[in-house]
């Protein structure tokens, strides 16, 4: 009895002790200056200090591992550190190449994901005590913020300057309003095809793997199910995966050439019985548990796969004479493909704003740019960046990613816009509208017909124009 | 509860429970309360449903009506406050703030009058912060008009005097801030409400002739939140799937975690390494379970390499696919009970640890078999920490979804807990999520109330 | 499982009575076997998947990724993927802020829950149904849909971002398994006992530490597993409510299911290890002094 009051008497004081010493070095960090910034239209919050730990910095330089937390070092210049939270590069090695990167001018980042990021911004605002600086994360993570971001068209202002960023996805940044740009942009990727070499064999004669339709690569999948006694093709069907980028940019504008105005079209019909008899039944079944398709691909359980570029680089850079990249394929009404926009905002009333305008500065340098793409296979979103020497799994990637964009048939989707909070419905209409038919069986039209009322419904009520690739309409988007 | 026999010891109330819990009590409210609070009133509160029409456009005068949010109406007029710049910490008030500015237009020139602050960026300012001078800010949206317009009132729909181009100097010399307000008509069942509303709550389509109203700024009680979960395309099947996973899995923990204690009881050798090998699941999160199990049923996991070792298989099956639900329940029963177990035998170790052997030794001497032995003497004893073990046992099982999500994708096979989360993170629906939370708090008040009374024991009921 | 049976009998030893013996010891044989092969097929289905998972933190990330698979020592041993791990930035703070917030919250919670669970076996109270499910209520309602107000109410209190904050966050989650579990427990402890401690002339808190604290060792042992375990595993709190004091399953949890697979193991292999080592040290309090109960 008595050891154990004393077993965990002492390991409590020694916890405390511990505690107390490594919450001593990063808490110091804050208390550097923050200057009020001219550009900024509202005045920054008073950072919020914590009392009591800043009356033990001697002993500070006997912790040896305090010094390696997610704490940065002052950058250069006065700017103090900056807190950057970001959605991107945050499986391991990812996280290790980008800390190397931010590492030279002396900034870190810590690894979040969406949600509670989101949650963590909208409590800031709701108390006015904003703890972060700077948010790296998709488009899509944006719109529900835009109540809580900070207007950076004067940064965008200043930083064209002296390098171009490219003026489509300013626009984007926008999120339909005229005046407010919500996000700098940051770096693009894309979905492109992959495939294992030894898939070539079983390719269909005369199919050019660069120019394929939806119904060769159909062809091409029965042949490797036959020939190889199992489904080789596989699809991000899982949780965290990205289909329904697949289906918004890829499958729906390919058969209809439109997302949202022809959603329920007779050739959207037509889509989903071919996707429910042709194409899934050559997909791996597991599909619905895939969410990185680099893992499939690199264990041998998938031959061919569709994918996020940054989901993919893994079996490039393990494996580079292994696989190849090749473009999406086309449909009957084009190629459709969707890039991908992550983007750098500042919260309002973020401690130091200075800091935080410094790094997006440093971030969207071509030469930054190009250590990204090099490194962590992320497209640049500035011009005049080197791409003259590029590492082997890069570069089969970006080959492919040019053959999809410059390809004569190609038809660029776009991100969904002016959905505010309620981005996250459409993902789940598209979703419903595949699963429903090709997984568990209903009747293509009654499906599209109910999900298409849904669509409307959110439409109406978000009173969100079209977007790319349909065409531009007054008032909110109509279903056909 | 029963009240026949009188408190323990005074007479009066006993203050001293009620001492005795107030730590707890106090620190649960403090960190829970508000949030418990807002979490249920989410689920059946529509914050903005309907929206209050003033008669005048201002916020101290009397409402002439209230219209529920989305419908339609005609802006009949359109009114800009002037607000104070002392009263801008108010929250809850969009306003506009425009610009007295001088400038020089593209013909040289000089050209003075109002222009709404988005379009300037301050460049300088006075000791007292006011802006003083700036330039006009480039447009980046290759549909808006690539001029900055010049008003000779602070109000969109004055007359324009000039147009400047972008990154003309401009001086700053007065500012003025205002709250927009809109004259609607709006008709809710034959009825017309008319009046004023600030600008925030309405939306207004094409020309700003007509518009609707897109957030209210009262609260109603509804239904519709609760009637949105049932109905969604997850609902059904994930209750069906938490009630068959909960009817599967904690019988059959309980039964293996009353044999795990029994053969502790038995004080075998080796005794105390056996109870720490029973208890070291207890140490792994639902996550790493989830990972774990996955690892044995996916396609080219340790099951398919064992029975392709045996040779029983000739080819890898596939266990987790939309094809073959069964087997995915299967692999979360599989984990959920090699997981929680522990849990479970813990509680049951610890409680049979205060049955005397003497009375089991007599028990036997008499002739009971082990059968018996349990049913009439060791399960009865056990009572309090059966009824610990299965109240707990059932709340969290009805919590976890990441080995859900880990062995099926989370579509495939979902539970409720899972229907929140995805409701929450992937919908932004909070108030959906808040109904799914406040249900499955609902199924866990209702299995603990059934527990607590059907598996009384002696203390509880004689006091 | 005694042998005073077997002691009585052998001095007088007729026929019959031998035979009934030997059928006696044959069973009572048999039934320690029983139990000895239900152990040790029961720790086999405890070990194997642990040992699965071990070999695949503990190998190559070529091995990890083949078929059929194999396991350790059958496969190639190698630390690469853990030491990987280990280096990752934040983990080692990480570890540190998790056993601290695990420490500071095994304390917190059995000092408040103690008079709790003691006050609930021992009166029978009006609302004592309606406390216990009240605090139940906390651990039921799934915390996601909590997360922003939680936050507000944390940066309000001004203590956002801090290990000792996270710590109170975990005890508010492992209150309600504290009470229950050590009201149970006290509440098979008969109040005889104490009864007769306070007869001979202890003050009802003496009795209750020198009587019932001994006796009741057992359930504070189970819920001090319970709830290092859960505040060592809980991710979703440590998220929302710190920034940069972050525990391990915050730094880790983030990753760990879009990571490589190799890497998934030796992450989730290492979030195993404090939890069995504290389990470890604690696993003989759980154990009752025999022989200090007398009825």
């Amino acid at each position: 009895m008595k050891r154990l009051y004393t077993l965990l008497t002492a390991l409590l004081v020694a916890a405390m002790l511990l505690a107390a010493c490594q919450t001593a070095a990063p808490t110091e960090a804050p208390a550097a200056p923050t200057e009020p910034a001219a550009e900024v239209t509202e005045p920054p919050a008073e950072p919020t200090e914590p009392p009591v730990e800043e009356t033990e910095p001697p002993v500070e330089e006997t912790e040896p591992p305090a010094a390696e937390t997610e704490e940065a070092e002052p950058a250069p210049g006065d700017t103090g550190a900056v807190t950057f939270f970001s959605t991107q590069f945050n499986t391991v090695e990812e996280a290790e190449r980008f800390r190397a990167i931010l590492g030279e001018m002396g900034y870190d980042f810590t690894g979040t994901e969406e949600g509670p990021l989101v949650d963590m911004l909208l409590a800031g605002a709701e108390t006015g005590q904003v703890e972060i600086d700077v948010v790296g994360a998709l488009h899509g993570t944006f719109p529900p913020l835009q109540d809580v971001m900070m207007n950076m068209i004067d940064v965008a202002d200043d930083l064209s300057a002296d390098r171009e960023i490219s003026q489509a996805f300013l626009e984007t940044g926008l999120l339909g309003t005229d005046d407010v740009l919500y996000y700098i942009p940051w770096m693009q990727a894309t979905y492109i095809m992959a495939a294992h070499v030894d898939a070539l064999e079983y390719l269909p004669e005369g199919v050019d793997l660069n120019s394929m339709t939806w119904e060769e690569l159909t062809e091409w999948c029965q042949i490797l199910l036959d020939e190889t006694g199992g489904p080789k093709c596989g699809l991000p069907h899982g949780g965290m995966g990205l289909f329904h980028r697949f289906l918004q940019g890829y499958l729906w504008p390919s058969f209809t050439g439109g997302m949202v105005s022809r959603f329920r079209s007779q050739d959207a019909v037509d889509m989903l019985i071919w996707a429910r008899d042709g194409l899934w039944p050559t997909i791996h079944p597991q599909s619905t548990t895939y969410d990185f398709m680099q893992e499939p691909l690199l264990a041998g359980e998938v031959w061919v796969a569709f994918d996020h570029t940054a989901r993919l680089i893994e079996a490039f850079n393990t494996e580079p004479d292994s696989f190849v990249a090749f473009p999406a394929p086309a449909g009957p009404a084009g190629r459709g493909f969707m890039p991908v926009l992550a983007g750098l905002g500042i919260p309002q009333g973020a401690p130091n704003v200075d800091g935080a305008i410094a790094l997006i500065d440093y971030l969207t340098q071509p030469e930054t740019q190009g250590r990204i793409l090099r490194e962590l296979a992320f497209f640049p979103v500035v011009s005049g960046v080197d791409t003259s020497e590029l590492p082997e799994g890069v570069a089969i990637e970006a080959a492919a990613v040019e053959a999809q964009a410059n390809s004569p048939d190609a038809l660029p989707a776009l991100l969904p816009i002016g959905l505010g909070e309620r981005g996250g419905e459409i993902n789940q209409i598209f979703l419903n509208a595949f699963d429903r038919v090709v997984l568990n069986g209903e009747d293509p039209e009654t499906v599209l017909q109910e999900e298409g009322a849904n669509l409307e419904t959110l439409m109406q009520e978000t009173g969100a124009p079209c977007w790319a690739p349909d065409p531009a309409s007054d008032g909110p988007c109509p279903v056909e | 509860m029963s009240d026949a026999s009188p408190p323990k010891r005074r007479k009066g109330i006993n203050w001293a429970p009620y001492l005795l819990i107030l730590p707890t009590l106090i620190y649960l409210l403090l960190f829970f309360g508000y949030p418990m609070v807002r979490g249920l009133l989410l689920a059946v509160q529509d914050e903005g449903a309907r929206l209050a029409v003033l008669s005048d456009a201002e916020r101290s005068s009397p409402t002439s009506g209230t219209l529920p949010r989305g419908t339609s109406v005609e802006i009949l007029d359109r009114q800009a406050n002037a607000i104070d710049p002392a009263d801008l910490g108010q929250t809850n008030m969009v306003t506009e703030t425009w610009y007295f500015i001088q400038a020089q237009d593209a013909s040289g020139q000089t050209v003075e009058g109002w222009t709404p602050e988005t379009r300037i960026r301050v460049r300088e300012q006075d000791e007292e912060g006011r802006p003083v001078a700036g330039t006009v800010r480039s447009v980046i949206s290759s549909t808006a008009d690539p001029l900055t317009s010049v008003y000779a009132e602070p109000d969109g729909g004055s007359e324009i005097i000039a147009r400047l181009e972008a990154r003309s100097e401009v001086q700053i010399s007065d500012q003025s801030t205002l709250e927009i307000w809109y004259q609607i008509r709006g008709e809710e069942n034959g009825q017309v409400v008319e009046g004023w509303a600030p600008s925030r709550y309405i939306q207004t389509l094409g020309d700003g002739s007509t518009g609707r109203i897109a957030r209210g700024n009262l609260a109603q009680f509804t239904t519709i939140y609760i009637r949105r979960m049932i109905n969604d395309r997850f609902f059904w099947p994930a209750l069906t799937t938490t009630a068959l996973l909960i009817v599967l899995i904690i019988p059959a923990q309980f039964v293996l975690a009353i044999i795990m204690a029994l053969v502790i009881q038995a004080n075998p050798k080796f005794n105390s390494i056996f109870l720490y090998i029973f208890s070291i699941a207890l140490g792994i999160s639902d996550l790493a379970a989830g990972i774990l199990w996955y690892s044995i049923f996916t396609q080219s996991g340790y099951l398919n390499s064992i029975l392709q070792g045996l040779g029983l298989i000739e080819r890898p099956i596939t266990y987790l696919s939309a094809g073959s639900r069964h087997w995915i329940i299967l692999a979360i029963w599989l984990a959920e009970v090699w997981r929680a177990t522990s849990l479970v035998m813990v509680i049951v170790v610890a409680g049979m640890q205060a049955i005397s052997r003497e009375v089991l030794e007599a028990a036997e001497v008499f002739g009971a078999n082990l059968w018996q032995r349990i049913r009439h003497i060791i399960l009865p004893l056990l009572r309090p920490s059966l009824q610990v073990a299965l109240i707990l046992r059932t709340i969290l099982a009805l919590q976890v979804f990441a080995v859900v999500i880990a062995l099926s994708g989370g579509d495939v096979v979902t539970v409720l807990a899972n229907e929140t989360y995805r409701q929450y993170y992937d919908l932004r629906n909070f108030n959906v999520a808040a109904a799914y939370a406040s249900f499955i708090l609902l199924l866990s008040m209702i299995t603990s109330v059934f527990y607590l009374r059907a598996v009384r024991y002696q203390e509880e009921t004689t006091a | 499982m005694t042998t005073a049976l077997e002691s009585k009998t052998t001095a007088q030893a007729s026929p019959e009575v031998l035979a009934i013996h030997r059928r006696m010891l044959r069973r009572q044989r048999l039934g320690r076997a029983l139990v000895y092969v239900v152990a040790i097929l029961i720790s086999l289905w405890v070990l194997v998947p642990i040992w699965f998972i071990a070999s695949m933190a503990f190998t190559t990330p070529q091995v990890v990724r083949s078929y059929p698979k194999g396991v350790l020592p059958f496969i190639p041993f190698s630390t690469d993927t853990m030491a990987f791990f280990l280096r990752s930035a934040g983990i080692i703070p990480g570890i540190i802020n998790s056993v601290v917030v695990a420490l500071i919250t095994l304390v917190l919670s059995t000092l408040i829950a103690a008079p709790a669970g003691y006050a609930l076996s021992r009166y029978v109270f009006r609302g004592r149904d309606a406390f216990r499910l009240a605090i139940l209520a906390v651990r039921a309602f799934p915390i996601v849909v909590l997360s922003i107000p939680l936050a507000v109410v944390f940066l309000r209190l001004r203590i956002y971002d801090s290990i000792y904050s996270l710590a109170l966050m975990h005890t508010a989650l492992a209150l309600p398994t504290t009470v229950l579990v050590l009201s149970s427990v006290f509440a098979s402890i008969p109040y005889e006992l104490e009864e007769a401690a306070q007869v001979f002339g202890c003050s009802p808190v003496r009795a209750f530490r020198h009587v019932v604290l001994p006796l009741a060792l057992p359930g504070i042992a189970a819920s001090a597993i319970f709830t290092f375990v859960l505040s060592w595993n809980e991710v979703f709190a440590a998220t929302i409510l710190t920034l940069r004091n972050r525990t391990l399953p915050a730094q880790v949890l983030v990753n760990l299911n879009i990571s490589s697979e190799p890497y998934q193991f030796a992450g989730g292999f290492f979030l195993m290890i404090p939890a069995l080592i504290f389990i470890f040290f604690i696993r003989r309090y759980l154990f009752n002094m025999w022989g200090q109960i007398t009825k």
